[in-house]
């Protein structure tokens, strides 16, 4: 039944076994309640947007209400083993004193607070790790004004082929911090230090976290002179993977490199040199920002720090 | 129906994280007050207000919003009428006097994202991975995609994988009492 309800749900059904299964569930009040139920959890869960806006709000919570607690295993769980285990505990600690008579440590603890289930219960967002910025798009401030982009004659990320991998300059001080907003995201560690543009375009990045937790970020860039860059954003993003399935990154800023021509070097290649600082109060963890081309998802560019 | 051009409401559609948090700095304590004054605690005020934001969101999207007064009188009535819903389930639970201004099809409404609340809750209570490859499939991604992208070694495993983490969560939200009630 599971697996009918799931082909009809993800319009795997043929247009006659669709018909067939949507009859079956007039018949089968079970069947309907079932099918009611899966395409509530479908409907609910599959909605990108709406997720979205969920973890928005988790995140603006915190502040407000404070961070939820910890959500442990189903009750059920906790119900039954947790009694059984301080009876051990009770039972072993009474062993021991009778067995030692004139001892004077007795355990009598008996903090069933180890008792969880094998998560934490925490969304995946990671929430208490969010800076206290908007993830509007911003206009990168820099130090010159900015310049109107002509679009037209923008090269488009899909001009530019992909390349081999070279070196990058993503250092990050390496993180021995076992909390989970430290944790790497897989995806993201495995774009970091590859080039992902053409081998004729250069571009390098490089993310400081001052004490202040005041984000300083820097991108240098250099480009055939016959070019201009196209219009660039870089996404900040947590170390999560549910930030990073729904694009929700913590802040979004729009490069605009083309006020930012340093000059030339000796090939003859324009360079472009942007410092940007995100004023905000970034909590301790692991962030990662992602550079792409303005409309386009593909990464030109990926680091991290911390 | 039309929509009033109130930015809040904009905001929430748009899901602009600055208009939402002065939202939540203008309204949310007298909805804190509002829930821990009959009886509830400041995590169900927190549920509360995210439950009557989210269904506010929903009936934008549809274009469903009619404002013939303020946004905090909307959204307060809403809160009201979601802590009305939710001492029906609890006797324990003190209910404000539900609200006559609301519109009767906010009551389907609430009572969908109750239900919706549940899901996402038990969502939560998965590990990571399962939350990731849940989302991937009932986002309706191809099985061969959803197996490239969490790195398993071919299609059975991650059916595998799917069904184990769809029957946990299919479990742990039947298994909730709050499910029977929300199912009656």
């Amino acid at each position: 039944m599971q697996q009918q309800i799931e082909r009809y749900l993800r319009g795997e059904m043929s247009a006659s076994e669709s018909a067939a299964f949507k009859a079956q569930t007039l018949k089968d009040p079970a069947l309907a309640a079932e099918l009611a139920f899966q395409e509530q959890l479908f409907r609910e869960l599959g909605d990108a947007p709406k997720q979205q806006f969920v973890a928005l709000t988790d995140t603006i919570a915190d502040a407000y209400f404070g961070a939820p607690p910890a959500v442990s295993a189903p009750t059920a769980f906790r119900k039954y083993i947790t009694p059984v285990v301080a009876l051990i505990f009770i039972g072993g600690a009474l062993g021991w004193y009778f067995s030692q008579k004139k001892s004077d440590h007795l355990l009598s603890k008996t903090s069933n607070s180890t008792i969880e289930g094998n998560n934490t219960g925490s969304v995946v967002t990671a929430p208490s790790n969010l800076p206290d910025a908007d993830t509007k798009t911003e206009q990168n401030a820099g130090t010159k004004p900015e310049q109107a982009v002509d679009n037209a004659a923008q090269p488009t990320a899909k001009d530019l082929p992909k390349t081999s991998a070279s070196k990058d300059n993503q250092s990050v001080a390496t993180n021995t911090d076992n909390r989970p907003e430290f944790q790497p995201n897989a995806h993201w560690e495995t774009l970091i230090g590859k080039k992902l543009v053409a081998a004729e375009y250069d571009i390098r990045a490089n993310a400081k976290m001052a004490k202040s937790r005041e984000l300083t970020f820097k991108v240098n860039m250099k480009w055939p002179e016959v070019e201009t860059p196209a219009p660039m954003v870089v996404a900040f993003y947590s170390n999560s993977d549910q930030d990073r399935i729904s694009q929700t990154p913590l802040k979004r800023v729009t490069l605009n490199l083309l006020s930012q021509v340093a000059g030339q070097d000796q090939s003859g290649k324009k360079t472009y040199s942007l410092d940007y600082t995100a004023g905000v109060n970034w909590k301790p963890g692991l962030y990662y920002y992602v550079i792409s081309f303005e409309n386009d998802e593909k990464p030109i560019l990926v680091g991290k720090f911390q | 129906m039309e929509v009033h051009h109130n930015r809040y409401l904009v905001a929430l559609k748009a899901g602009d994280r600055v208009i939402l948090q002065q939202i939540y700095a203008e309204f949310s304590p007298a909805i804190i007050q509002l829930v821990t004054n009959n009886g509830g605690s400041r995590d169900d005020a927190r549920d509360v207000f995210q439950s009557a934001l989210v269904v506010l969101y929903e009936r934008i999207r549809k274009g469903e919003v009619f404002l013939d007064s303020s946004f905090g009188n909307l959204l307060q009535s809403i809160c009201q009428k979601i802590w009305s819903f939710r001492k029906r389930s609890d006797s324990t639970l003190k209910a404000p006097v539900s609200p006559d201004d609301l519109s009767d099809d906010y009551e389907e409404d609430i009572n969908k994202e109750e239900k919706n609340q549940l899901f996402r809750k038990h969502l939560k209570l998965l590990g990571n991975k399962c939350q990731m490859l849940l989302a991937f499939f009932f986002a309706g991604h191809d099985m061969d995609i959803i197996c490239e992208q969490m790195g398993y070694e071919g299609i059975d495993q991650t059916i595998k994988h799917k069904e184990s983490c769809k029957n946990k969560l299919v479990a742990h939200i039947k298994g909730d009492p709050q499910f029977a009630v929300l199912a009656a």
